[in-house]
């Protein structure tokens, strides 16, 4: 069963989560029913929480889970039916979700923001050395990996910017 | 549906831009910005101007910033020369933002009170969630 089959519209990277972009063109054009957030950092932080609550679009359910309890849930088909907006903040919480057997088959590159350590492979989008090896560990795992900012630009092959 | 998006110095245009950041490009909104040194007349006829590049069968409204102010005043004249369109006031990113997600513009208008003003803070329990 793909991960489609179970529920999983859509499977973005994006470091700021719910912000403009997601709340508005992303949800909307993927009609999606939930956005689940898969982190385990902010499932331990009551204010992020709160903050993702509140900026949640009207009328769509979130989910806010560590990356076992995701995959748990995601296995058990509980979202079988649904559209799942499925949102992290970095590439290794997706590798996390591929060892525990989510048969992820596509992801979407969004925000990353640049820091020290970081270099910018293009506009909004850097990354360390850690990203990239986990970007080449879901490659490698037959995952295909674009970088879309918004539902109106192209895809492109996001490892061909890493190169 | 096309829109002129009108307002005091550069607010229509830094608006649209801002909206496009979330959106992506959005080509249904025509920007005009109204600087002090120019007369109701010259607002008029810029709005004249953008309207002539429109097909004649395109529906437009005005988006303006403020009621009262020159761009919403010479919006309401425009419209009743030419017998056309009609003027919204009190133009946000966030009305922007809905108008490119293919919202209608009565709609969002009718629920404005749904996304302006103070937030709540939402911290129910209902939503699923690990400790």
């Amino acid at each position: 069963m793909s991960i489609a089959d179970k529920g999983i519209k859509n499977i973005r990277i994006d470091e700021r989560l719910i912000h403009g972009q997601v709340a508005t063109m992303w949800t909307n054009s993927l009609q999606a029913s939930r956005i689940m957030v898969v982190d385990d950092d902010v499932v331990n932080n009551k204010i992020e929480k709160m903050a993702l609550k509140t900026a949640v679009p009207m009328g769509i359910k979130l989910s806010i889970l560590t990356a076992k309890g995701a995959a748990k849930r995601i296995l058990e088909d509980r979202y079988i039916g649904q559209k799942v907006f499925l949102l992290v903040k970095k590439p290794q919480t997706l590798v996390e979700l591929i060892d525990y057997d989510l048969p992820i088959n596509k992801i979407v590159v969004g925000n990353m923001s640049s820091r020290e350590g970081r270099r910018s492979v293009k506009k909004s989008v850097a990354v360390s050395q850690d990203d990239v090896e986990a970007f080449n560990y879901l490659k490698t795992a037959g995952v295909q990996i674009v970088a879309q900012m918004v539902p109106s630009e192209p895809e492109v092959d996001f490892m061909n910017l890493l190169k | 549906m096309e829109y002129i998006v009108s307002a005091h110095g550069k607010y229509a245009e830094e608006m649209v831009k801002s909206c496009q950041l979330i959106t992506g490009k959005v080509g249904q909104f025509h920007v005009f910005n109204f600087s002090v040194d120019m007369g109701i007349d010259d607002v008029v006829s810029g709005y004249e101007k953008i309207v002539s590049g429109f097909s004649k069968k395109e529906k437009f409204c005005f988006l303006t910033d403020i009621k009262s102010g020159t761009p919403s005043n010479a919006a309401l004249i425009y419209c009743q020369l030419s017998n056309k369109g009609a003027v919204y006031t009190g133009t946000s990113l966030e009305i922007l933002v809905f108008l490119a997600m293919g919202e209608k513009i009565d709609d969002i208008y009718k629920n404005i009170e749904q996304f302006t003003g103070k937030l709540e803070i939402r911290d129910d329990s209902d939503e699923e969630e690990e400790e």
